[in-house]
C-alpha cells in the first residue's frame, strides 16, 4: 500500500498543523504501520480537525494500539481509533461534557466523507454515511449548550476568564449557526462564511444580529480592562441566551 | 478539621439560601446524584448535582436575567470554596424547557425537591435527546483513550493516578446508565448493573466492584500498582460491554435510530 496517496481534501489553513500531522503519520506507519489499515485526516469547521485511524481487523485490543499512538506523539487534535465495523460511530450526533465545551460531531461525518484527507492505506471515506435525518442534529445541539456551556460559564466566572469567555460564547453561537445550516444541507461552510450563510439561509434578523453583536464584543476582548470585561462577559452570556431563544423554532 | 458528609449538606443548603435572594425567578431547585441517594464518599463524590429552574420571564428579561446571573455565579464560588470534594456548577434550567434524555429518570425519580414547586411530573425529553442519549456510551469510551497510555507507563505519578482515579469514578458512576441507555433502558445509576446484567447475559461486571473496593480504601492512589491494575480489568471491562453492544444493538439498528 502506497503510505501517501494524492490528497484530494482540505487541510487545515495552518501551515504548522500539517507538518505536525504529516510527521506524527510518518512516525505512526514506523512503528505500528503492521496494525494500522487506514489514516484519515477530516477538516472542521470550528476547530482544527482531526484523524480517524483504523486498526487492521486482526488488532484484537484496541487500548493497546491507542497507547502506541500517544507513544507517536499526536498533534493537539481528536483523533479516533476504531475498527471499520465501527466507523457507523462517527454519523452520531455526538455529544460533550463540561469542562470541554465543543463536540466536533455531527459536522465529522460530513466531512470526513466529502473533504477527508486520506494519509495512509484504504481509503475509507466511501464507508462513512452522512446523517440520514438532521432534523434532530440542532435541538441536540442547543440542548448540549444549555446543559454544559451555562454552567462552563458560571466556572469561566470564578477563575475570572471574562475574555476567554467573551470570545468562547461567540465561538459557539457561530457553531450552533454552522449546525443549524445541516438542516439546509450546508455542511461545507468555512467558518468566516458561517454567519452570513446563516442569515442568508434563515433570514432570522434578530439572531443574525446577535451573532453579530457578540463578534464585535469578541473582538474587543483583548482590550478591555477587568471591570469592563467581567461585563462583556454577563453581556455574551445574555446574548447567547437570547441566540437560543430567537433560534428555538429550529427544534422540531 | 477533616470534612464530613455534614459539609456536602450544608453547600445544598448553602445553594437554597443564595437562590432564595432571587425567590421570585425561581422556580423549584431540584437535587438528586449522591447528595439524595445518601451514599456520599467524602473527598470523592462531587458538588453539585442539582437543577435550578428559573422561571420563563428571567430569559426575557435583561435586568431580571443579569441579577440571576450575578446571584448564581456567586452561588457557584460560595460551592467552589467549600467543596469537600470534587466540584462543577449546577446546571440553570428554564422551567419549560425539556431536560436531557442523560438525566430525565435520575431527575424525575431518584431526587428531592429543594426549593419551590415540585415539577417533577412535568419535567420532559425529547425524542432526539433519547436518541443522542443512546450513543452516549460509544463517546465515553472514547474519551477514555487519554488513560491507555498508563497502562504501560513505567511508574505512576500520584498526579497520574488521581486522575486516573477520577476516571474511574466516573466509569462506575456513568457506564453502566450509558450503556443501558444504549439497549433502551432508563434506570438509574443504583439499577444500572443489575439491568445491565439482566440484557447481558455472562457480562462480568466485577470490574465495577473493583472500582468501588478501590473507593472504599482510605487512601484509595497509595498504590499505583493497584490503580493500574483496576484500570487494566476496567478497560477490558469496557472493551467487552462495547462489543456486545455492538452485537446486540448495532446489528439490528446500526444506525440508532438516525
Amino acid at each position: 500500500m502506497a503510505p501517501w496517496p494524492s490528497w484530494n481534501g482540505a487541510w487545515p489553513e495552518n501551515e504548522k498543523m500539517n507538518e505536525e500531522i504529516t510527521t506524527f503519520t510518518s512516525r505512526l506507519i514506523a512503528a505500528v504501520g503492521d496494525q494500522i489499515e487506514s489514516v484519515t485526516y477530516y477538516p472542521h469547521p470550528i476547530t482544527k480537525g482531526g484523524l480517524v485511524i483504523v486498526p487492521k481487523d486482526e488488532v484484537e485490543f484496541i487500548p493497546d494500539l491507542i497507547a502506541d499512538i500517544y507513544e507517536c506523539g499526536p498533534p493537539p487534535i481528536m483523533f479516533y481509533c476504531m475498527r471499520r465495523s465501527e466507523l457507523f460511530q462517527l454519523s452520531f450526533v455526538g455529544s460533550f461534557g463540561w469542562p470541554q465545551p465543543l463536540e466536533e460531531k455531527p459536522h465529522l461525518a460530513f466531512r470526513l466523507k466529502n473533504e477527508g484527507v486520506l494519509l495512509y492505506g484504504r481509503d475509507i471515506r466511501d464507508e462513512i454515511e452522512s446523517p440520514a435525518d438532521v432534523s434532530g442534529f440542532y435541538e441536540n445541539h442547543v440542548q448540549r449548550c444549555k446543559q454544559f456551556v451555562r454552567n462552563w460559564s458560571l466556572d469561566q466566572l470564578r477563575r475570572r476568564n471574562y475574555r476567554g469567555m467573551v470570545k468562547e460564547l461567540e465561538r459557539q453561537v457561530r457553531y450552533l449557526m454552522a449546525t443549524a445550516l445541516l438542516s439546509k444541507n450546508e455542511w461545507g461552510v468555512s467558518p468566516e462564511e458561517i454567519p452570513w450563510r446563516f442569515e442568508r439561509s434563515f433570514g432570522n434578523d434578530p439572531a443574525s444580529q446577535i451573532g453579530a453583536d457578540m463578534a464585535a464584543l469578541a473582538r474587543q476582548a483583548d482590550e478591555m480592562d477587568e471591570k469592563t470585561s467581567r461585563q462583556s462577559a454577563f453581556e455574551a452570556l445574555w446574548l447567547f441566551e437570547q441566540f437560543l431563544l430567537k433560534t428555538s423554532e429550529y427544534m422540531r | 478539621m477533616k470534612a464530613t458528609a455534614q459539609d456536602y449538606y450544608l453547600i445544598a443548603d448553602g445553594l437554597v439560601e443564595d437562590a432564595n435572594r432571587i425567590r421570585e425567578d425561581v422556580t423549584s431547585i431540584v437535587l438528586f446524584g449522591s447528595l439524595f441517594r445518601g451514599d456520599i464518599i467524602v473527598g470523592q463524590s462531587d458538588v453539585m448535582d442539582a437543577y435550578v429552574f428559573l422561571r420563563q420571564e428571567v430569559f426575557e428579561d435583561k435586568a431580571r436575567f443579569m441579577n440571576a446571573l450575578e446571584i448564581l455565579s456567586e452561588a457557584f464560588d460560595r460551592i467552589a470554596e467549600k467543596a469537600p470534594g470534587p466540584f462543577h456548577p449546577f446546571f440553570y434550567w428554564n422551567e419549560n424547557d425539556p431536560v436531557p434524555a442523560t438525566f430525565n429518570h435520575e431527575l424525575k425519580t431518584i431526587s428531592k425537591v429543594l426549593l419551590g414547586d415540585d415539577i417533577r411530573n412535568r419535567i420532559e425529553s425529547t425524542e432526539p435527546s433519547r436518541q443522542a442519549a443512546r450513543t452516549a456510551f460509544f463517546e465515553m469510551r472514547r474519551l477514555g483513550a487519554p488513560m491507555m497510555p498508563y497502562l504501560r507507563k513505567k511508574e505512576l505519578t500520584e498526579d497520574e493516578c488521581q486522575a486516573i482515579f477520577r476516571i474511574l469514578i466516573g466509569i462506575r458512576r456513568d457506564l453502566p446508565i450509558s450503556a443501558c441507555m444504549a439497549l433502551d433502558i432508563w434506570v438509574g445509576q443504583s439499577e444500572a448493573i443489575q439491568e445491565l446484567k439482566k440484557a447481558i447475559p455472562g457480562l462480568d461486571t466485577g470490574a465495577i466492584d473493583s472500582i468501588a473496593a478501590l473507593q472504599r480504601l482510605p487512601q484509595p492512589t497509595a498504590d499505583p500498582e493497584r490503580v493500574r491494575s483496576v484500570l487494566k480489568e476496567v478497560v477490558i471491562f469496557v472493551e467487552e460491554l462495547h462489543n456486545r453492544l455492538i452485537r446486540l444493538v448495532a446489528g439490528v439498528d446500526h444506525r440508532f435510530g438516525h
